[in-house]
């Protein structure tokens, strides 16, 4: 018992020893904490910033796809007019002939017979029934008028004996005035029935004829022959002219997608690129303990790197592999940026000052220079790339004017450089080169998607607005730094091709 | 100075000015008790980091069912103990007699705090465990058993063990006192 309780002793004094016992830690546990922190912090921008340039390049695409669309139907929408007009003045000039014959006809007959009377009241029969039905309420339809008189005019024809009509000018006009002084009848008679007070213009427009909704009553007459609207209708059978819906008039089938060819072309593409490193507290860490045997605190090396401005040009190709498809390559030029910020200063021996970061600190220690604080500058990294894409396009329109491709691939990008710049007055650029000394390697692999906007601007020659997206597939840092690279950018290309036909 | 409830609620948001603060308030006691079960004061630094690092990422789940205190204080030692997972070498001590230990006077509030953890961070690694969890934390074996995944038998000869060094060393120091005013 006694043991027990010596043994309780033992434990309490123990702990009485250590109750609310304070020991400060050194600085470099919350700068540990608070860098990490700070990732965590940069992480989560970076995150909503990939999240919004997801929906911006999303809404561009959603934009470009709607514009196309809607220049496109607009296109056809005009092609549509325009054919209609052409059909419409077809008709109107066939029915024009057609009925002069028969006028010239109906004139021979009574000059040869010496029946004018009777030529008189053939002519004269075709105004009595329009005259007639003029009275008529909404029961009767108007093609009943027009097929009266189309028969009418077809009995006439049948009568007549085989004549050829020695002049078109005078039974032509007559016709015409005739037939307009019907037309206006009629219209004027179906505003009266239905109590409204239409005229002839809205009528008309009603009746899809854009051609002439912007002319007015007396114009819309002269300009639109009755004859040809008469035609129109007789089609219809059954059919009012204020019923018959515009796509009635869509006689024009919709285009079919142009198949796609051949082509080359040049390509501009600004953007932005993200090195999107990861590890760099580690290789900051690092970099401060090597320059200085860890005796002065981290925060002289930053880990925090922000994307930057890129840019990007070259050459491309494509050749259709199906309807739709398209196998497209290319050879672009691209120069991609990053911001961060040093205190440190790499001095050689010959005196020349260059910015020493995270990633250039290999070198530097090998070529042995001494290292010296300064006061904090921001560092431009410009790494330069030679890549070749290749990609698959899916053609999802290819109209006459307008074409959207949507597209995706890889491409082998081969680091060319990267040069190291500051601000500060006195520090001189670093290059670093590709090769066995580089802290990168010589080619890394991305997953590309784009979405390319054509306007084809003659048969051959069209210009291009291409938004893409690019993410490495594998580091670009090479394995045995402490620090990965995986970048990814994003651009808005624009560009030039030529198609081969 | 913000209240407890103030730091949570700042830290659980991301403030980073409260984290701090929280950081501030805790670190001390909690780097006492980083040292008891790290073997040096750098091994203690990362463990105490790397619970902060872990309190910050989890103190969105903090519900409030235990004081602040007490649930950082859980993450530390479950922080250190992972720490030193690798090293502890747990056995079952059979040369270890706990009753036949001679009982003498302690005064250990006599003893420097430095010196008290040198004596503890002396210990081997898998008594020293047992030692902080059993006479300090106030674990009991079975509980010890259960965290460190042994019998509760090598729990309790590790923690004698741990006593029987302390003991000596303990003694050694008396003596060396007792020489020095003699």
């Amino acid at each position: 018992m006694k043991n027990s309780l010596e043994n309780n002793e033992f434990e309490e004094q123990w702990k009485k020893a250590f109750d609310s016992k304070e020991l400060a830690p050194s600085d470099r546990v919350w700068s540990g904490i608070d860098a990490h922190l700070a990732n965590q912090e940069a992480g989560g921008y970076k995150r909503t910033a990939v999240f919004y340039r997801w929906v911006a390049a999303a809404s561009i695409v959603l934009l470009l796809g709607w514009t196309g669309y809607y220049l496109t139907n607009r296109y056809e929408d005009s092609a549509l007019t325009d054919q209609h007009s052409a059909i419409t003045q077809q008709e109107i000039n066939s029915e024009i002939i057609d009925n002069s014959e028969i006028e010239l006809a109906n004139k021979a007959v009574a000059e040869n017979n010496g029946e004018d009377d009777l030529g008189n009241e053939r002519f004269n029969q075709n105004e009595e029934i329009l005259l007639a039905e003029q009275g008529k309420t909404s029961g009767t339809t108007q093609s009943e008028e027009i097929n009266a008189f189309t028969n009418t005019n077809d009995a006439q024809v049948a009568s007549i004996e085989s004549e050829e009509p020695s002049s078109f000018s005078k039974p032509l006009e007559n016709k015409e005035n005739t037939t307009d002084a019907r037309l206006a009848s009629i219209v004027e008679n179906k505003s009266e029935n239905q109590g409204t007070t239409v005229d002839g213009e809205s009528l008309i427009a009603s009746a899809g004829v854009s051609s002439i909704g912007d002319t007015d009553h007396g114009e819309a007459l002269a300009k639109t022959d009755p004859n040809g609207f008469d035609l129109k209708l007789s089609e219809q059978p059954g059919l009012e002219p204020e019923a018959i819906p515009v796509w009635d008039f869509e006689i024009i089938d919709k285009k079919k997608n142009d198949p796609e060819s051949l082509f080359a072309g040049l390509n501009f593409s600004p953007g932005m690129f993200d090195p999107n490193f990861s590890n760099s507290t580690a290789a900051a860490n690092n970099l401060s303990a090597l320059s200085f045997d860890g005796a002065v605190s981290n925060s002289v090396a930053e880990s925090d790197v922000n994307q930057g401005f890129s840019y990007g040009f070259g050459v491309n190709g494509g050749i259709p592999v199906g309807e739709k498809w398209v196998l497209q390559g290319g050879l672009e030029y691209s120069v991609g940026r990053s911001e961060t910020s040093t205190s440190l200063i790499v001095e050689s021996a010959s005196g020349d000052r260059s910015a020493l970061t995270f990633t250039n600190s290999v070198e530097a220690e090998a070529m042995d220079n001494s290292v010296r604080i300064s006061s904090p500058t921001d560092v431009t990294s410009s790494y330069q790339f030679i890549s070749v894409p290749i990609k698959a396009g899916y053609s999802i329109l290819n109209k006459k004017k307008f074409g959207l491709m949507v597209s995706g691939g890889v491409s082998s990008d081969f680091f060319l450089s990267n040069t190291i710049s500051s601000s500060q007055q006195g520090i001189a650029s670093y290059r670093q080169s590709s090769g066995s000394e580089s802290p990168f390697k010589s080619v890394y692999f991305s997953g590309l998607s784009s979405l390319t906007l054509t306007y084809k601007v003659t048969s051959n020659y069209m210009i291009l607005l291409e938004p893409s997206v690019k993410a490495a597939l594998n580091d670009f840092s090479k394995s045995s730094e402490l620090f990965n690279s995986r970048p990814n950018s994003f651009g808005l290309g624009v560009g030039i091709r030529y198609r081969f036909k | 100075m913000h209240t407890e409830e103030e730091l949570i609620k700042g830290c659980q948001k991301g403030d980073r000015k409260l984290q701090k603060e929280l950081y501030e308030r805790f670190s001390e006691r909690m780097f006492v008790l980083c040292m008891r079960y790290a073997k040096s004061t750098q091994e203690a630094e990362d463990v105490l980091q790397e619970s902060f690092i872990k309190i910050f990422d989890k103190i969105k789940d903090f519900k409030g069912d235990s004081t602040i205190g007490y649930w950082i204080k859980r993450i530390v030692i479950n922080t250190a103990l992972n720490s030193q997972r690798g090293k502890l070498y747990l056995f079952p001590m059979v040369d270890v007699n706990d009753t036949d230990l001679r009982e003498q006077e302690m005064n250990l509030s006599s003893i420097h705090l430095q010196d008290l953890l040198d004596l503890i961070q002396s210990l081997p690694a898998g008594c020293q465990a047992v030692f902080n969890l059993y006479a300090i934390e106030g674990y009991k074996h079975h509980e010890i058993a259960a965290m460190l995944e042994i019998s509760e038998g090598t729990s309790k000869s590790q923690y004698a063990r741990a006593k029987q060094l302390l003991r000596g060393m303990l003694e050694k120091i008396e003596s060396v006192k007792h020489e020095k005013f003699s």
